[in-house]
């Protein structure tokens, strides 16, 4: 059976809109929790450290699918809390996400020389203060490379929430496959939606690299 | 009159068993310099940073202004805030103009509005003459330029004393004599200051006392002149043989 192309467009915009939100919803509850485990590794004493750390390594080590049994399947039958399909793709990717963008932001604030940070606290600054004024605006800057590597991981794994039954672009294109057997051309398609996106994001981080360029440090970073 | 700013008595401090300081003991009067200088590792910029407590001491006091600020119930944030530092890295703020490296300070530490954090930061600038270099980035500094920005910084958050940790020891040659004349007219302006630095001819023009660093403590000190043209201790005059070939080796080829 054929699907017109005006028909399943939008049918495929409409899980390429989902990819997006999920995804960007994900990201940024990564990119919180991600700075405070990074800031927690880097600064805390022994035991924040070794708690960031731990959750850190946990997070990396399980598959995203085992992630998302245990935030639907167990933690209600332990802890009597449901949640959603949806809030659980988004909680599961997120902190999966944070996880590894910890990463990302601990090695880009130890990448901020310690001479600075002593000059800052020679000016009576506090610790608090020295990592939120002159800590992190340059971590950031520092992370926007490796954190659009991360974006696009994120992104192309919102199609593993399709096993909570969440219909993104690539369970649409399945969909599309199952009714006209043609699966190189939907998922062709797919394809190319998840590149307009990753290459759009990238287009707006350059954008915003360059805004934020440190002058007279190198060339700007493009990704 | 003599007013006391700072005094350290007996300080102390080890890494691990290395002894880097074995009781160090001098004061500074407001308005004097003081120069610093000794062989490397004598200790001389662990005791600057013990001062501002960016090392913690293991003993002895430190009196700022006759309050002991080395016990440790002290706010160590609201002394540093009075004691400026200058590092021989410089050490500025890279993602920062040199105007915003001037005014942070005044705006997160001291509080101040931003226009009157500009007007401070542009006043500093001046003197050490780089208002011109504003809005520039440290980057785009040259070595001199960025340690007069960080004088600057130093000097905006209107410090009681100011610790230079060997401020030309990292500039090309041609570059420290800007460096130096900045620091000259500070001193001739009774700005207190605390100097580690290998410059003869700074300690010899505005120093009131040197004090020669050996061993972790002060081996020897005493007026300019009768440090430098007739010291006492053999390791005073070994030290100052090995500065004066160094910097005349090229005159005598």
């Amino acid at each position: 059976m054929q699907v017109p192309l005006s028909d399943a467009l939008p049918f495929l915009a409409k899980g390429a809109y989902i990819a997006i939100v999920l995804s960007l919803l994900s990201i940024f509850l990564g990119f919180v929790i991600g700075i405070v485990v990074a800031i927690a590794e880097t600064y805390g004493g022994r035991v924040v450290r070794y708690i960031a750390m731990g959750y850190e390594n946990i997070l990396r080590g399980i598959p995203l699918i085992a992630i998302y049994f245990i935030l639907f399947f167990s933690l209600p039958l332990l802890l009597h809390i449901g949640m959603s399909a949806f809030l659980t793709a988004v909680i599961g990717l997120g902190i999966r996400s944070s996880a590894y963008q910890s990463q990302i932001f601990r090695s880009s604030i130890q990448s901020v020389d310690k001479g600075q940070i002593e000059a800052a606290l020679s000016l009576g600054m506090s610790r608090g203060e020295t990592i939120l004024h002159i800590v992190l605006p340059q971590a950031l800057r520092f992370s926007i490379a490796p954190w659009l590597n991360e974006y696009a991981v994120v992104l192309k794994d919102t199609s593993i929430a399709l096993v909570l039954g969440i219909v993104e672009l690539t369970e649409k294109a399945t969909q599309l496959v199952q009714v006209t057997k043609d699966p190189f051309l939907w998922y062709g398609i797919a394809a190319v939606f998840y590149l307009i996106i990753v290459l759009t994001v990238v287009t707006i981080a350059n954008r915003i690299s360059e805004k934020y360029r440190i002058k007279g440090l190198g060339g700007m970073i493009r990704v | 009159m003599y007013e006391e700013i700072l005094k350290v008595v007996d300080l102390k401090k080890r890494f691990g068993n290395n002894e880097v300081l074995k009781g160090v003991s001098f004061s500074i009067g407001k308005g004097e310099t003081k120069v610093v200088i000794g062989p490397s590792g004598a200790g001389k910029s662990t005791m600057l940073r013990c001062i501002n407590r960016l090392v913690e001491p293991d003993g002895g006091k430190i009196y700022f202004k006759g309050d002991e600020i080395t016990s440790k119930n002290v706010d160590i944030k609201k002394i540093r805030s009075r004691i400026g530092f200058v590092f021989q890295h410089f050490n500025l703020f890279k993602h920062l103009t040199a105007l915003d490296n001037v005014k942070i300070g005044l705006k997160i530490v001291k509080k101040l509005s931003d226009d009157e954090a500009t007007e401070r930061a542009y006043k500093a600038l001046k003197m050490v003459r780089l208002e011109d270099c504003a809005s520039k980035y440290p980057a785009q500094l040259s070595g001199g330029q960025q340690q007069r920005v960080a004088i600057a910084r130093a000097l905006a958050m209107d410090p009681e004393i100011i610790l230079f940790d060997e401020p030309t020891s990292a500039l090309d040659p041609e570059l420290v004599g800007e460096v130096l004349d900045v620091m000259k007219e500070l001193s001739k302006k009774h700005v207190t200051m605390l100097v580690v630095t290998h410059e003869i001819g700074f300690a010899l023009g505005v120093a009131d006392e040197i004090l020669f660093f050996y061993d972790g403590v002060i081996w020897e000190r005493g007026k300019p002149q009768e440090i430098i043209y007739k010291p006492k201790k053999k390791e005073t005059k070994d030290f100052l043989r090995r500065i004066f070939e160094l910097y005349s080796r090229g005159e005598e080829e």
